[in-house]
């Protein structure tokens, strides 16, 4: 798990935000506009578990969360064109450390994100309600084991995804300073990579400073401005239909329950999957479309391939099933928020080629696409099934066709 | 600078894909090495089979029979013909052949490669199919694949040798046929004259005595064979036509002599006499070689043993005084 999230989400991102062409692009017409942020959060810790009632060491309910972060941001200016496209969008690296108050069991996680954020509506002047989101890994965790901490039963890896939606009002108090507040809801689980993985979620409240560099002192742009070789003399949209591939691939774990025995496999499990999914481009901020999700799971449907009694035998073995009953092919409906560099993309689906129970149902994707070219994105998602059981995370890269 | 990005791009997928690689979790697989276990139909008379397997994780662990999961033995040679005996369980060898050839069934398995099995039957004696379960398995599971072996053809005795030489010969033995109490007490002058026919349910009784087992299941129902006789009470073995089956029981033939000849006893006035019939034996013992031939598989089979007679050859009537008992118990005329 470690390795998945910091070798396939953070460094990809340290070189987008250093070499990426659009960066560079940006500063050869109008300046990025930097900011400095700084964000204290307190909440609750949401009672999903027993564990969080009190089944703990403590014997008492863990209910109280808080957090303190400090982030780098940066918004295009108005000489660019994304800065016109997207006036308020802003985007950056953040890091923080969030405490349980139960360090003991659970650690004290230090986070390391990208987050975005935008408006949603102008209320005055100075004042606007906003979104933010935030997305990356969490360090430091205090994960399950038998012997040093048998009651945390939620936190199955030391190293567990970061996932935080927040809405906030945004208000100017001065030239270059901001006074942001508002709720915020966090989620931090492991993507069934490792087990347990019960998952941590907190919801609560947020207020921040803001600082931002050089704010009003650059110039808007009336002219021509160039962006990846095509000349933009306005913004106006029109819609288009593009076509995302991805190829993406994970590991996993898997739990078999049969009639009288639960069994946790051991080791994890290779996923992989590829999408065709075309998109109409409505807006500047939204597309939608029908995805075609190819997917191929090494650990479906093990559960009815065991290798002689399960009874007989401490740890199972299995024999590897057909391929049918371990590949699926699904359409789902995507709607996908468009951002600079980022997009979110939310999608429901059905496998309609499946054989067996692990394969065959409704699954959902939540998917985060940073734009590393014009074309290429990395495509960092995850898939549930039946809107409860987590399924896989999806790792990979994209190309878009225009 | 997009071409560098480019790069960047394919270094980690590429190493995402060797991530991918690794993680695969080959300790949790095992190959199956029969994902559908077959059942074979056999003719007893020669038939063979071989039985094919996905993977080479797999070992010939037992075979059994029909009401019982005890292990048939098999006389063992590994791969190199080198002879390890009779076994019963054979996972300790991976590649050797075992033959069965006792009893009434015969056959012969090898393994010499590591995805087959070959099944030879030699015959089958028993008169019903015989399901033969061969156990192949590993560690984790097992496969019972079924053989059903039809009844092969019976054998033909094609020669039995009697020796020339007999024992145990005895002729004075005295068995009693009836008796019967004859009151002529009541008559001053006539004699009671009873006429007797001793011979009237006598037979002859011989028994084979095979040193091996299960000769009617091996034989033919229906053959017949001469045997070799005492005549007159004399120690001398002749043949004179008599024939009989084989069977492992008792077998009654009848006498070669005329069984209705009467005899008269004659009982005076005025006396009770108890008349007795008695028969004289004559009991001999002789060993036989049996030479047997199957006419389908040409297979021949030697059963030796000893043919076990006894055959009246005389009759006594003679009378004496009942005993008060006798007087009471005794079959009246």
């Amino acid at each position: 798990m470690r390795n998945s999230i910091i070798s396939n989400i953070l460094l990809p991102f340290a070189m987008i935000f250093s070499c990426m062409p659009w960066h560079a692009a940006a500063q050869e017409t109008r300046k990025i506009i930097h900011s400095i942020r700084t964000d204290v959060r307190a909440g609750n810790v949401a009672k999903t578990d027993g564990f969080f009632l009190g089944e703990n060491a403590s014997g008492r309910p863990i209910n109280a969360t808080m957090s303190a972060h400090l982030k780098y941001g940066f918004r295009f200016g108005e000489g660019t064109v994304y800065g016109r496209m997207y006036p308020h969008t802003y985007q950056g690296i953040g890091i923080g450390a969030n405490t349980f108050f139960n360090h003991g069991e659970m650690g004290t996680p230090a986070l390391l994100y990208v987050f975005q954020g935008s408006r949603i509506a102008g209320l005055t002047d100075r004042l606007s309600l906003d979104y933010e989101w935030n997305f990356g890994a969490s360090f430091g965790w205090k994960k399950y084991d038998p012997d040093t901490n048998p009651m945390n039963v939620v936190v199955g890896s030391d190293v567990n995804a970061y996932i935080n939606l927040g809405f906030i009002l945004n208000w100017q108090a001065g030239k270059n300073l901001n006074i942001t507040g508002g709720i915020d809801l966090s989620h931090y689980s492991n993507g069934n990579t490792s087990q347990p993985n019960a998952g941590v979620n907190t919801i609560g409240g947020r207020i921040s400073a803001v600082y931002t560099f050089d704010n009003g002192h650059e110039k808007a742009n009336t002219g021509k401005d160039k962006l990846y070789g095509k000349e933009r003399t306005d913004c106006t949209f029109k819609p288009y239909v593009s076509y995302d591939l991805v190829l993406y691939g994970a590991t996993r774990t898997r739990g078999v329950e049969w009639p009288d025995r639960k069994y946790l496999v051991p080791g994890s499990f290779a996923v992989a999957g590829f999408n065709f999914n075309p998109l109409y481009n409505l807006n500047k901020y939204f597309r939608a479309g029908l995805s075609l999700d190819l997917q191929f799971d090494e650990s479906a449907n093990i559960k009815d391939h065991v290798a002689g009694d399960y009874n007989q035998q401490d740890q199972p073995k299995f024999h590897r099933p057909p391929f049918i009953e371990q590949f699926s092919a699904g359409l789902s409906l995507r709607a996908e928020l468009v951002m600079p560099i980022f997009s979110v993309n939310v999608g429901v689906g059905r496998n309609i080629i499946c054989r067996g129970n692990d394969t065959d149902g409704f699954y959902q994707v939540f998917i985060l696409k940073t734009s590393v070219t014009r074309r290429l994105f990395l495509h960092v998602g995850y898939q549930l099934y039946n809107f409860k059981d987590p399924n896989n995370l999806m790792l990979g890269i994209g190309y878009r066709l225009f | 600078m997009e071409r560098a990005v480019h790069h960047t791009i394919r270094t980690l997928c590429t190493a995402a894909l060797l991530t991918l690689a690794a993680s695969c979790n080959p300790d949790i697989f095992v190959e199956d090495f029969m994902p559908v276990t077959p059942e074979f139909n056999l003719d007893g008379n020669g038939d063979s089979v071989k039985i094919g397997f996905a993977s080479d994780n797999w070992h010939v662990k037992y075979l059994y029979g029909p009401g019982s999961v005890d292990g048939l033995y098999f006389t063992v040679r590994d791969a190199d013909g080198n002879d390890k005996g009779d076994q019963c369980h054979f996972e300790a060898y991976n590649r050797f052949s075992a033959v069965r050839e006792n009893d009434l069934l015969a056959l012969s398995f090898s393994k010499l490669g590591p995805l087959e099995l070959t099944v030879k039957i030699k015959e089958n004696l028993f008169d019903n199919p015989y399901l033969l379960h061969i156990v192949a398995g590993n560690e984790y599971e097992d496969r019972d694949i079924k053989v059903t072996i039809s009844p092969s053809e019976k054998y033909v005795v094609d020669n039995i040798v009697f020796s020339n030489d007999i024992y145990d010969f005895y002729n004075v033995r005295l068995e009693p046929v009836d008796e019967i109490l004859v009151d002529n007490t009541q008559s001053a002058h006539g004699e009671t004259v009873i006429y007797r026919k001793p011979y009237e349910n006598a037979h002859r009784t011989i028994r084979f005595v095979f040193d091996q087992e299960n000769i009617c299941n091996t034989v033919k129902p229906d053959i017949e064979i001469e045997v070799p006789n005492v005549y007159e009470g004399k120690e001398k073995l002749e043949f004179r036509g008599e024939k009989t089956g084989i069977s492992e029981r008792e077998i009654h033939l009848p006498l070669t002599f005329p069984t209705d000849s009467t005899f008269a006893y004659t009982v005076k006035p005025g006396i009770k006499r108890v008349v007795a019939t008695y028969l004289e034996y004559a009991e001999f013992k002789t060993d036989f070689t049996m030479y047997l031939s199957n006419p389908v598989s040409g297979r021949k089979k030697v059963f030796t043993g000893r043919l076990e007679s006894e055959v009246p050859f005389a009759s006594f009537i003679f009378g004496y005084e009942p005993t008060n008992k006798e007087q009471s118990t005794a079959k009246s005329l």
